[in-house]
């Protein structure tokens, strides 16, 4: 037991996201990633187990880039500080937090799966700073314990979780609180 | 002669351990299979084409192992009316989002608006997937009992008792023709076997390896409703 608890885990989820098979909206957005989603560090330490650190702030540039970049006709990315006026052809901005990271493993949940639960949220300005929507995306993920070292069915579940916010937000965008109404009508009457 | 006793024990055990190994590779579990088919629209697959199989979302309870997924996979290529079968993870990635475990059509009256989306059609034609297959199901054990002691000290260790279990392995697939968007038949394979551990001194584990029967079941009964055009017998 004292090993088990003195032991920790380190995790850096690397993996490569498909390309999305969307039709883009009409809409050229800007992306801004705030440096607590780019750094985003999960540590945890459950009772009688060992510690994890779980590193998921290159994954999640990297599953935004994709699912914003298929989303869109065009996508502009935004520093922390840029000015919008400097991007006058922009119809909206869009700025992804991660809120919430969980996860259970296999002796915490009595079965043989590693389950990783996330919450995005996904808020979206109108180019002059107007909240459009702050919409929160909840996601799972599980993968089944294996005889190897567990980073690899954390890894797998972590992955299977932002693949399924990604998938959430890209099928549910349209139908997020008042993108329709402020956002895609008035493209419409525009383009 | 003070050896002598040693020397008896020595080969008193030796028999021991081979009546054992001979006893465990002879003797296997008692399983019961059983396998349905229900065809509802004719089959049959090209040279080049292919199936997916795919396990049934998560999100809705499922909890079928990649084990038997990949059990699966490979059996149904090989051996008699073996069929192509397209990788898992390629194919999800190829049509990202949509069978992802939260957005995959969950019937056969979904399938046509998703294949409708631009790029979707496309992408299963350029890969000749003709058939997905939708497998649901997982193993269980069901009951068990007995009880097995083991002990060890300086002249040596043994176990004595009896243990055992049942295992139910209960899977189905369900059969989607992609050429005309039809639910082309659903195989049922269900194998429940009762494991035992008998030990006098050595414990000899008769194993039912359930999964491995219904795997070996449902890839077989897979491979014949795909290739044989008509209904199964």
């Amino acid at each position: 037991m004292t090993a088990l608890v003195g032991c920790s885990q380190s995790l850096t989820v690397q993996t490569e996201f498909p390309t999305p098979v969307l039709e883009p909206l009409p809409l050229i957005v800007g992306i801004r990633y705030p440096d607590t989603l780019t750094d985003y560090v999960h540590h945890e330490a459950p009772p009688l187990e060992a510690e994890w650190t779980i590193h998921l702030g290159a994954a999640n540039v990297l599953l935004f880039d994709k699912l914003f970049g298929a989303m869109f006709i065009q996508t502009v990315a935004l520093e922390q500080d840029t000015s919008i006026v400097a991007h006058p052809e922009l119809d909206a901005v869009i700025e992804p937090t991660l809120e919430e990271f969980e996860f259970s493993l296999p002796r915490q949940s009595q079965t043989d799966q590693y389950a990783v639960w996330l919450r995005y949220n996904v808020r979206v300005y109108t180019p002059d700073g107007e909240l459009i929507c702050n919409w929160p995306v909840t996601a799972y993920g599980q993968a089944g314990a294996k005889t190897t070292a567990p980073e690899k069915p954390m890894q797998q579940a972590t992955v299977l979780a932002m693949r399924d916010a990604a998938a959430s937000i890209a099928v549910g965008f349209i139908n997020a609180p008042g993108i329709k109404d402020k956002l895609l009508s008035k493209t419409g009457d525009d383009k | 002669m003070m050896n002598r006793p040693e020397t008896f024990r020595a080969d008193e055990m030796q028999r021991r351990l081979c009546a054992m190994i001979i006893l465990a590779g002879t003797v296997s579990a008692c399983m019961t299979t059983r396998v349905e088919e229900t065809k509802d629209t004719a089959t049959g697959i090209g040279d080049e084409e292919s199936v997916v199989i795919l396990a049934t979302s998560y999100h809705t309870g499922n909890q079928t192992e990649d084990k038997f997924l990949n059990c699966v996979s490979k059996r149904a290529k090989q051996g008699t009316a073996s069929i192509n079968v397209y990788p898992e993870s390629e194919f999800r990635d190829a049509l990202f989002p949509w069978f992802e475990p939260r957005t995959a059509p969950q019937g056969i009256e979904d399938l046509p608006e998703l294949i409708s989306r631009p790029g979707i059609a496309e992408r299963i034609r350029e890969r000749k997937i003709r058939y997905i297959v939708w497998i649901d199901g997982n193993t269980d054990q069901t009951s068990g009992g007995g009880s097995l002691a083991c002990a060890i000290g300086p002249g040596g260790g043994g176990c004595f008792g009896l243990a055992w279990w049942e295992n139910e392995s209960a899977y189905q697939a369900v059969v989607w023709d992609l050429e005309d968007s039809t639910h082309a038949g659903v195989i049922k394979a269900n194998v429940t076997g009762t494991s035992v551990i008998p030990a006098i001194v050595i414990p000899v584990p008769v194993i039912a390896r359930t999964q491995a029967a219904a795997c070996k079941s449902l890839a077989n009964q897979l491979k014949f409703f795909i290739v044989n055009e008509g209904p199964s017998i």
